[in-house]
């Protein structure tokens, strides 16, 4: 009965990790400039982040060791440090673009500049990470989250023409500019695929002490969770293009999209969306933030743990504190938080393959899995969309970059 | 029982004989002689010794700390060959915390610098650890 309260609570959690301010500002852009064209990636992205999350927590079950723990042993200080310095880069910005997000929520809910928000942002972010348990953190994330179905109660408030929305799901890539809409192809791949999002599953399934009877509760939570998850990060683009698109809206800057849900909720909506993306983004920044910590220590293997005091894991609470601080200068100096996110994402989605490719090799191995490896279609899934995610993102970007 | 250096000790992840994570093996350190052959005598557990492997760094850090007094040598900490009490997935040791040695860093930060931001402490549950 037990792991029936932590199916329920993981997929919430699922939920509430997937949506951040990648996920909510590729699928806004998308939206409101291809329409439904592009709701493939969205797709695509989630089928993968589901085999990668099932793979995380089955390595965590099955080995009682994380996705870097795991790396670290079958390949080596350099490779570790290499993925260290890749993933912990592009979280970096991304944990720049989750801050820069909460304070676009709080500039728009209170028409006070989103500079003046970062600093106690980072400090309200801090503090949550120094005083709560990890419990606290994910449960409480997953049920403020809720607050993002409005945004699929949006697509029936709206009557979403089914026919045409099927049709988005054909991989294409629209005209006009194809460029820019393979640009944003290979941003909504990396929003949904960001690293920080296995890496922090894996941790987390080895905090909540999974053993191998967790495997089928792994199963459940990854698949349908990442579902939920993606299936809002698509109504997101479903609204935009109903809502944004007919008035020739692209998004260039978030304040555009803060209509998004006022033809569905009315007065509502404006608030709705402003708490969406407050929250979809302070809840992620906790979580990529703790993602890097735990990166870190396990990598070098240091004691690890948000359940634990600060005194009792300095290293790895100094990690989180300076990646915050680091974070936060972007969004203190004034970058626009959405040219921000964009780079972070395709940033992601370039460096895929250097983290999934040796995470693919530990879980073929039996040392670590047993007899719970792979099977050829985890595997075949995996590659595919990587590949895929990889060399668009290698034409994409220098021609987004080139175009503009 | 054959153990193979690099696939099955280096790189794994050091336990205490209270269960506390203790730092990786991070190198393995040989004695020669000229009659005998060749035998391990030690690993080397440290962030010195993971950046001497990626070839960059390694002064900085040991800069770094003697400046802060963190350790003063500036060496790695090596671990005998003969306080590993098992080697799996994990390598075990016959050592707690304190005799491993290899937390100065961590003990550094706690002292100077975590222990004195409120709330360090108290709050989460008290003392418990993995």
């Amino acid at each position: 009965m037990k792991k029936w309260g932590e199916i329920a609570l993981g997929i919430a959690t699922s939920v509430g990790g997937f949506l951040d301010v990648g996920s909510i500002a590729t699928s806004a852009q998308a939206g409101a400039e291809y329409r439904f064209k592009l709701l493939w990636a969205v797709g695509l992205g989630t089928l993968c982040l589901i085999f990668l999350t099932e793979m995380s927590g089955r390595l965590a079950a099955v080995s009682g060791h994380t996705v870097t723990d795991a790396v670290r042993e079958r390949f080596g200080a350099t490779a570790f440090v290499l993925i260290l310095l890749g993933v912990g880069a592009s979280s970096m910005l991304v944990l720049g673009a989750e801050i820069g997000g909460t304070c676009l929520a709080l500039q728009l809910a209170t028409g006070i500049h989103f500079q003046w928000w970062a600093i106690p942002v980072a400090i309200a972010t801090w503090l949550f990470l120094w005083r709560a348990t990890f419990g606290m953190i994910d449960n409480g994330v997953a049920l403020l989250s809720l607050i993002t179905l409005a945004f699929v109660v949006a697509i029936f408030r709206l009557h979403a023409p089914a026919s045409e929305m099927a049709h988005g799901l054909v991989p294409t890539i629209p005209t006009p500019d194809r460029a820019h809409a393979g640009f944003l192809v290979v941003s909504i791949l990396g929003a949904s695929l960001t690293p920080y999002l296995f890496y922090f599953y894996s941790s987390g399934a080895v905090e909540d002490e999974w053993d191998e009877s967790y495997i089928n509760v792994n199963r459940v939570v990854s698949a349908i969770g990442m579902t939920f998850g993606g299936a809002i990060a698509a109504a997101v683009l479903i609204v935009a293009a109903m809502v944004l698109a007919p008035h020739g809206i692209s998004v260039d800057r978030y304040e555009q999209a803060g209509v998004m849900l006022t033809d569905a909720f009315g007065k509502w909506g404006f608030p709705l969306f402003v708490g969406s993306l407050g929250i979809a983004c302070f809840g992620s920044a906790l979580e990529v933030a703790l993602t890097l910590a735990y990166m870190t220590a396990q990598g070098f293997g240091w004691n690890w743990g948000e359940d634990q005091r600060p005194r009792d894991d300095a290293r790895f609470s100094m990690v989180y504190t300076l990646a915050i601080a680091v974070s936060t200068v972007i969004v203190v100096i004034g970058i626009d938080p959405l040219k921000v996110t964009n780079i972070a994402m395709a940033l992601s989605a370039a460096t895929l393959p250097l983290l999934v490719m040796p995470f693919l090799i530990v879980m073929n191995d039996k040392v670590y899995m047993k007899e719970h490896t792979n099977g050829w279609l985890s595997n075949g899934v995996v590659i595919v969309i990587t590949v895929l995610a990889f060399v668009l993102a290698v034409i994409a970007i220098p021609l987004q970059i080139m175009g503009s | 029982m054959k153990l193979r250096l690099g696939h099955d000790l280096l790189d794994k992840q050091m336990m205490s004989s209270d269960d506390k994570k203790v730092g990786r093996v991070d190198g393995i350190i040989l004695e020669l002689h000229k009659t005998t052959p060749p035998r391990v005598v030690a690993v080397e557990s440290g962030i010195e010794t993971v950046l001497h492997r990626v070839h960059c760094g390694t002064k900085w850090l040991r800069a770094i700390g003697r400046r802060l007094h963190v350790r003063d040598d500036g060496a790695a900490i090596d671990i005998p060959f003969t306080k590993i009490k098992s080697i799996g997935i994990d390598v075990k040791l016959m050592m707690n915390v304190e005799e491993a040695a290899t937390n100065e860093w961590e003990d550094w930060l706690r002292e100077k610098v975590v222990e004195r931001i409120p709330g360090s402490g108290k709050g989460k549950k008290a003392g418990e650890s993995k």
